[in-house]
């Protein structure tokens, strides 16, 4: 991201919108939106200055909610182009036309109220969708009391709390109590592989736990982690090695069987009932902590951008691609790649990514 | 009780302690009665239930006679005030179905007398009759056997526990000779109008059911 | 048949993930009991589902695991039609309450007159012909038989009429009326169903109703999802009594007074899973001025089913299914238990008396609760 960021020739436009895609020249004529920042992205640095000051605290999408973040905030750390942004539906001087005190603590003059949101037409000659995952809202499966049990938290819940520079720094702490949690139930095939809800493979989600579990014992050498999957699709080179090294090193417990049901025991700590297949045994267990390993599917952006380019997607909203030319679309000079198309892991999207941009390019230099 | 042609079908459930004697006894002493009870021997008062009852009355049998032991007389203590209750829901069932309660009788009785019996029963014949004059139910009692829906015991498991069909067959024969083993007992004594070997029949059918 | 039941079902779907033994109540407490492996039993065998074993019976057909199944195995009717099968091979179930109900039901194929009405309280307003019918189905025979276990059948069938009254509606109670064949239905003996459904349909055209209204969700889960199948679209509309009165509650045409207290509310696996009605008896409850629900902690489409269904099993099993929901709904700290359905109240009553009386919470049917604050 950041070597695409610093190309020279390559232009990042974060915050925008594509409103209008129109043909020309055999090519693309696009409008797109780009919303107020309300910040001059040359001048600012995103030094910080402003929202430490800022009075107005919002919950942080970023963190999944888990933490705040101020009215003028950097949506993460490592975003590209690191530049602040007011939000304008929190800010208090939207609301109340009192306050910019950003603007005083900014030294370089780069908070700009009179900012207004712009249209800028670009001229491509091929377009690439990449426009990735979202995950499924657990809220509608109340069998797992997301929600309702303080501590059944999703997958990237999860990684927002492991990290470091995450609401809690890098500790486990429930939600319920703040106190640490050392032994976690891991759902898998949360909605996938769901004829309810997602009937496909979300293909990432057993090694993202794995991965989970690791780093839960690598925090906490305490840490018990509990993985219930229905079978385990660890598929791709060296992916096995992982698991096994997951259960002899890092102390993973592998159970077959899904879990059931959530229900929420004695001091917040949630109990699981499972049926272990392999005793053909109902179990239930009581962790401190569980973690929803919950569907992907495509971008919740990808059906409406879809919809303006004249791109088929499938029920799910994936973009349809035929398997003879993966990478391109119905629409001629449209290419996709990565999750919108598929579930699909990153070393398969960065290839899918390279496959794409070799096809654009060869319709942009003449060569198709 | 003139000419005792057949105008109705009454199940008695016979206790076979005081009341079986009794009926047994009716046989001896050639009391002569309705040939329309069929009397099926049970254990005990208190082994009588509102089902065996309603699902007589779902059959299209027109009356069901209970002859227990005496209030406090009963061999096993308390079966025949058990009975008792049981009868009067299934009174209550019957009125709330739309059925005369008056179609389920129950005789309580340690009298061993045939004739005592044979009155009883002709009596409840006799009045069955006039229900069933009135036009309440259809008049010429039918003779269907019983459909297929018959729950076995559950006993018999271990015998078809090979072959599910097996038992399939077993079933479907075991009804059609208990019904026919019925009317041929009936024949016989259709114009003495006795029960000689309820005894011996008692034990048989207490078995089947 | 057993093949034709796996396609019906789509049994053969099934990924052995373990989610409906995992969410099975009877599993729990029965640890041959798993509806996993009778798929996967009937799956594997070549001669077929053991007709003869009797966990065939222990299904409560509450439909928690078909509801949660990832891959939509319908394992109500998996069971269902074993047990057709079941009962075809001579090993049919052992009836609850010495085979009493079930008898009556069957009863009322033929034998049965007119049904009496005179338990129809004093005062209350019904008719021979209309627009509206309230199908009582059980509740004046359950009023009988389960009067010593402190449940009034009756009074349910009465309070409901009293709502509807105090509505503006003076529904219909027929005579003709006969059993809806639920119980007999889902112990495998279709005919019997089919023949008092036959009954029942003629008996509404006869009176001429465009709605049919419910107490009892068995008997409106058999005519809305059941009947259809067997008879085609009904010439009439079915609601439970709950969805028939909340449009007059939120218009204001029933009122109720003020009524201080806390309830919990126990979702029918009838009303809930199958008929997917939830929210109708909560708005009904809460129109009631003060009155306040304690949700358990299954609730809804995840409620715990009261124990037993289809007076086919009553063992150890089913009553501490019982004593675990009445533990959950003294938790809440609810005063009432408040059900939807006449067989919840009976069957949670009835493990209330059992129990070892740590689990006092009073149960009621929502009719009862709704009648007794109304406004007189």
């Amino acid at each position: 991201m950041l070597d695409a960021g610093r190309h020279p020739n390559i232009e990042m436009l974060a915050y925008s919108t594509v409103e209008k895609v129109a043909r020309r020249n055999g090519g693309f004529r696009a409008t797109v939106l780009r919303k107020a920042r309300y910040v001059t992205e040359d001048l600012c640095n995103a030094c910080g200055d402003c929202s430490a000051k800022c009075p107005t605290k919002v919950p942080d999408a970023f963190n999944m909610g888990l933490g705040e973040r101020k009215a003028i905030y950097l949506y993460f750390d490592q975003g590209i182009p690191s530049v602040m942004t007011i939000d304008e539906e929190n800010c208090r001087y939207f609301a109340t036309g009192k306050c910019r005190v950003c603007e005083k603590m900014c030294k370089k003059g780069a908070v700009d109220f009179e900012q207004k949101d712009r249209r800028i037409t670009i001229d491509a000659g091929a377009i690439i969708l990449a426009t990735g995952l979202s995950v499924m809202d657990p809220t509608p499966m109340t069998q797992y009391g997301y929600g309702t049990i303080p501590n059944v938290i999703t997958g990237l819940e999860y990684e927002r709390l492991i990290n470091a520079t995450g609401p809690t720094g890098g500790h486990l702490l429930r939600p319920s109590d703040g106190t640490l949690a050392h032994r976690l139930a891991y759902v898998q095939c949360a909605g996938s592989r769901d004829m309810n809800y997602c009937d496909y493979c979300s293909s990432v989600c057993c090694m993202c736990s794995i991965k989970d579990a690791m780093l839960g014992r690598e925090h906490d050498p305490d840490s018990t982690s509990y993985i219930f999957h229905t079978d385990l699709r660890n598929v791709g080179k060296w992916f096995q090695r992982y698991q096994i090294r997951g259960e002899e090193e890092y102390g993973i417990q592998f159970v077959r069987g899904r879990i059931a049901e959530v229900q929420n025991g004695p001091s917040d700590s949630p109990v699981v009932w499972y049926e272990d297949t392999r005793t053909r045994k109902v179990e239930s267990l009581e962790v401190d902590m569980v973690v929803l390993a919950m569907a992907a599917m495509p971008s919740t952006d990808a059906k409406p951008l879809a919809r303006t380019l004249g791109v088929d997607v499938d029920k799910y909203g994936f973009v349809v691609t035929d398997d003879a030319t993966p990478s391109s679309t119905n629409v001629d000079g449209i290419y996709a790649c990565g999750f919108c198309k598929g579930p699909c892991d990153i070393p398969e999207s960065v290839a899918q990514a390279s496959a794409a941009a070799s096809r654009a390019s060869a319709r942009v230099l003449g060569e198709e | 009780m003139a000419g005792r042609q057949k105008t109705s079908s009454i199940l008695a459930f016979v206790c076979s302690w005081y009341p079986l004697a009794a009926a047994d006894n009716a046989g001896v002493d050639r009391c002569e009665y309705s040939a329309e009870a069929t009397i099926v021997p049970v254990d005990c008062a208190g082994t009588i239930t509102a089902a065996s009852i309603l699902k007589a009355f779902a059959r299209r049998t027109d009356g069901v006679l209970v002859a227990v032991c005496g209030r406090g007389d009963c061999h096993y203590s308390n079966g025949s005030e058990s009975c008792g209750i049981v009868i009067d829901e299934t009174h209550e069932i019957m009125k709330a179905a739309g059925i005369d309660p008056a179609r389920l009788r129950l005789d309580f009785s340690s009298d061993v007398a045939g004739k005592r019996f044979a009155s009883m029963v002709d009596g409840f014949a006799e009045d069955l009759a006039k229900l069933n004059g009135r036009g309440a139910r259809r008049t010429a009692p039918k003779r269907k056997p019983p459909a297929t829906k018959r729950r076995p015991v559950a006993k018999k498991k271990t015998i078809a526990k090979k072959k599910p069909t097996a038992t399939k067959k077993a079933a479907a024969k075991k009804k059609p000779t208990a019904t026919k083993k019925a009317a041929a007992k009936k024949k016989p004594s259709a114009k003495k109008k006795t029960v000689p070997k309820a005894r011996g029949a008692g034990k048989k059918t207490s078995r089947r059911k | 048949m057993l093949e034709e039941t796996i396609q019906r079902t789509k049994a053969y779907y099934c990924l052995e993930c373990g989610i409906c033994t995992g969410s099975c109540p009877v599993s729990r407490h029965h640890e041959n009991f798993s509806p996993r492996l009778m798929v996967e039993r009937a799956l594997l065998r070549e001669e077929g589902p053991s007709l003869d074993d009797r966990e065939v019976w222990s299904c409560l057909t509450c439909g928690t695991c078909s509801a949660r199944c990832p891959s939509l195995v319908d394992y109500n009717e998996f069971t269902r039609e074993t047990r057709v099968a079941a009962r075809e091979g001579g090993w049919a179930g052992v009836d609850t309450h010495a085979g009493t109900i079930l008898a009556f039901m069957e009863l009322q194929t033929g034998a049965a007159g007119k049904r009496d009405l005179s338990w129809i309280a004093e005062g209350l307003r019904t008719s021979r012909k209309g627009g509206v019918l309230f199908y009582t189905g059980c509740l004046p025979y359950f009023g009988i038989v389960f009067r010593d276990y402190g449940v009034d059948a009756v009074g349910m069938a009465n309070s409901t009429i009293r709502l509807m009254n105090a509505a503006g509606v003076r529904p219909v109670v027929s005579s003709d009326e006969r059993c809806c064949g639920h119980d007999p239905y889902w112990t495998g003996d279709a005919d019997t169903m089919k023949t008092l459904a036959k009954k029942n349909l003629r008996m509404i055209e006869e009176t001429g109703a465009r709605k049919v209204v419910f107490a009892c969700p068995e008997c409106y889960a058999m005519f809305k999802l059941v009947y259809p199948r067997y008879f085609g679209p009904l010439g009439f509309e079915v609601a439970h009594v709950t969805e028939f009165l909340v449009p007059y509650a939120a218009k204001g045409k029933l009122a109720f007074g003020e009524r201080e207290r806390t309830i919990t509310y126990q979702d029918p696996c009838r009303l809930g899973r199958y008929a997917g009605v939830y929210d109708a008896p909560r708005e009904l409850l809460t129109a009631v001025p003060g009155l306040e629900i304690a949700e358990m902690a299954r609730t809804r489409a995840e409620a715990l089913c009261c124990g037993s269904s289809a007076w086919v099993s009553c063992t150890r099993v089913n009553k501490q299914i019982q004593l675990e929901r009445l533990a959950e709904a003294a938790e809440t700290g609810a005063t009432t238990l408040v059900t939807g359905c006449p067989k919840c109240n009976i069957h949670l009553a009835c493990a209330a008396r059992d129990g070892d009386g740590e689990e006092k919470i009073e149960i009621k049917f929502v009719t009862d609760v709704m009648a007794e604050a109304l406004e007189s």
